[in-house]
């Protein structure tokens, strides 16, 4: 069975990597688009609409990865994963609360990225699989109500849409499908990002915090999605 | 941190100790003086007092026994000296007494000696126990008669005031030296306030909060202190921020090519089967060294990274079975390699999960490659520790060498070529585990072979 070709955009300045990262996606069966800087990946970005998956490099020219990424996450929410030369833990905090969903410090192996890819992915896939789950209301408020529907692959509040990124809207059906009881950052990332136990735990923090800016009417006092200090997380449908 | 070495009274008991010797040095000497001046005046006083007495005594005596003629017994009864007061008078080569149990033999030989040869004089002397002034004066104008008066005049009653004015004295003295104390214990805490919070400062430093400063001072005895401190710790956190930039540029700098490598050596793995016999030799050695490349890199800046205290991530109670079970799966082993003793089951350690992993992993690594394969992973309980053992199915390793083989690059020779080590894994374990306040050793195994010993502390459990 063929199915289409995932697109990639692939946002790094380094020459050589990039066209060496190209070799490698197009051998595992991505179609790849290039952009040497941020400007340009902006501006492919709005001629030719949004591709599948973005890998973005946070050292580029003028304009830098996360104000890169910042950018992106305006208009789309597709899954982006960081590529970074500084596994510094003051960058990779700062691309993920930028918006980046994963990050994969080099030299990796082209296993790594595509692996990462893959699980980003993953939903589109297994919501077409699976039946859809009935719609869950996540706050009851007569009149503003937060409903996630699975099937649909959004968010409600009221009559708005809650606009969330595959990763938190995978984050949030997470927690959602185990409402009530604590997940552990171990599980959330296994679940969600396809990492286990010696996964980087801030990834699930800094969603989290992402994931409440949007959900909860206080962010500092969340409600809905709360934590449980030493354990993990926990999601409390509001009656 | 607190040694074996005995521990002194520290600065505040310094110094309310030098408050207490100070009040009690300056209550001694004051105690002293008042009393020696007090005693001298009183004594002169109670001195001048008697002779008075015994002046008048002896004009009264004389002008008695020139009208009363010879019976001077009869006369000195008729006189009426002060309580306690005696009176004795030698008549011719008589002693007469007014005090029956009074007599020649009570007086000390040196008063009877002068007045037989007839000096006056006032000595202090002690009587059947008592301690009296004794006067001695001539009787003068009478004819031809040698007649002398001696007497006695008690002063028990100067001896109990003086006595009294000891003990308050003495009580006094413990009284202020005891306030002295109290007042230099007082003012040690306020005046070494400061200090504490220095030392607080400085703990949350060494602790790794590099944004804490002193708080500013204007005063003049501590302003020094508080801008050497706070510059001290300004350039700390310099090198520190230094030396963070250096590795990411060090990092950034290596790893960018070695990923065009990486990536570009795997799309010719792929591809391996288009390539010449030849060719494809060559590159299995590439891939060979790229990959010990990568991991030496990874190790070094590890290495670097630890020992500059930039951490990763940020310490966490972590369950030390979860983590090893973990570590053994992750990294490709049979599980059952790793045996967990009752006592250790559940114990906790605050650790950098990913450090840790990493270091486990070294040993393991270590035992595969240079002891003759991995034999089993233990975890067991020592007290307020836990200990991790790692043995080995190899010869072990010789006494002289179990130190050196924890340094950097300290190999076996030989092992270039043949093993794919970097040389500074046992280097990174060790310095990992320190970080965690623990110890790390090699030994015998008791079965053969080499055993490696983590012991690391575990968490304060709240």
């Amino acid at each position: 069975m063929r199915h289409v070709a995932a697109k990639v955009l692939i946002v790094e300045d380094d020459d050589r990597i990039r066209a060496a990262l190209r070799l490698a996606l197009e051998d595992e069966g991505y179609e790849v688009t290039e952009a040497a800087d941020a400007e340009t990946a902006l501006a492919g970005l709005r001629r030719h609409g949004a591709p599948d998956l973005m890998i973005v490099d946070l050292m580029l020219g003028e304009m830098d990865g996360f104000t890169c990424i910042r950018q992106v996450r305006y208009e789309h929410d597709l899954p982006i994963i960081v590529v970074s030369a500084r596994d510094d833990t003051h960058d990779v905090v700062a691309a993920l609360e930028a918006g980046a969903d994963d990050y994969v410090t080099k030299p990796f192996e082209i296993k790594e990225i595509t692996a990462r890819l893959r699980a980003l992915r993953r939903r589109a896939r297994a919501a077409v699989v699976t039946e859809p789950p009935p719609e869950v209301v996540l706050d009851a408020d007569p009149d503003a109500p937060l409903v996630l529907s699975p099937g649909s692959g959004t968010v409600r509040r009221g009559d708005d849409q809650v606009h969330l990124t595959l990763t938190e809207f995978r984050l949030l059906c997470e927690l959602a499908t185990e409402a009530g009881l604590v997940l552990s950052r171990s599980s959330l990332l296994e679940k969600v990002w396809d990492r286990g136990f010696f996964g980087d735990e801030r990834i699930v923090d800094v969603h989290i915090r992402r994931l409440r800016t949007k959900i909860e009417k206080d962010p500092a006092d969340p409600r809905i999605v709360v934590t449980v200090r030493g354990l993990g997380y926990r999601l409390d449908a509001q009656r | 941190m607190p040694s074996a070495r005995r521990v002194g009274p520290g600065l505040r008991g310094r110094v309310m100790l030098t408050f207490a010797f100070g009040a009690a040095l300056v209550s001694l000497a004051l105690a002293i003086s008042v009393f020696t001046v007090s005693r001298g005046y009183l004594v002169d006083q109670r001195e001048r007092s008697a002779e008075r007495q015994a002046g008048a005594d002896a004009d009264l005596l004389r002008s008695r026994l020139d009208t009363a003629g010879t019976y001077p017994a009869r006369v000195l009864a008729t006189l009426d000296p002060p309580v306690d007061t005696v009176l004795l008078l030698r008549w011719q080569e008589d002693w007469l007494t007014s005090e029956p149990g009074v007599g020649l033999d009570d007086l000390p030989g040196e008063l009877v000696e002068a007045v037989e040869s007839g000096t006056e004089t006032t000595v202090s002397v002690t009587v059947r126990g008592d301690p009296y002034f004794a006067v001695a004066l001539p009787l003068a104008g009478l004819d031809d008669q040698d007649a002398w008066l001696v007497e006695l005049a008690p002063v028990r009653e100067l001896q109990s005031t003086l006595r009294v004015l000891g003990i308050v004295l003495v009580s006094c003295g413990v009284v202020a030296t005891l306030a002295a104390a109290a007042v230099g214990l007082w003012a040690s805490r306020r005046v070494l306030r400061p200090l504490d919070t220095l030392a607080g400062t400085a703990a949350q430093i060494a602790g790794g909060d590099l944004v804490t400063r002193l708080p500013e001072s204007h005063d003049r005895d501590l302003i020094t202190l508080v801008v050497s401190f706070n510059t001290m710790v300004d350039s700390l956190q310099r090198r520190i921020d230094r030396e963070r930039r250096f590795f990411a540029d060090v990092s950034h700098e290596l790893r960018s090519p070695l990923t065009t490598l990486v990536t570009s050596v795997e799309v010719m793995r792929r591809h391996g089967g288009d390539l010449p016999e030849r060719s494809r030799l060559a590159l299995g050695l590439v891939t060979g060294e790229l990959d010990h490349l990568c991991r030496l890199l990874d190790d070094l800046l590890a290495l670097a990274r630890t020992e500059a205290g930039i951490e990763q991530d940020s310490p966490q109670p972590i369950g030390l079975r979860e983590l090893l079970t973990h570590t053994v799966a992750n990294s490709g082993r049979d599980p059952d390699l790793l045996t967990v003793a009752d006592g250790a089951a559940d114990s906790v350690i605050s650790g950098r999960k990913l450090a840790l992993e990493r270091a486990f992993v070294n040993l393991m690594d270590n035992a595969d490659r240079h002891g003759g394969g991995l034999a089993a992973v233990t975890v067991r309980d020592a007290g307020s520790a836990v200990e991790v053992l790692v043995d080995d199915a190899g010869s072990g390793v010789p006494p002289e060498d179990r130190e050196r083989i924890f340094e950097r690059f300290a190999t076996r020779p030989g092992a270039r070529g043949s093993a794919t080590g970097t040389g500074l894994g046992l280097a990174l374990v060790r310095e990992t585990v320190v970080q965690h306040g623990g110890t790390v050793e090699c030994v015998d195994r008791p079965a053969g072979g080499a055993r490696f010993v983590v012991r690391l502390p575990l968490a304060d459990l709240p």
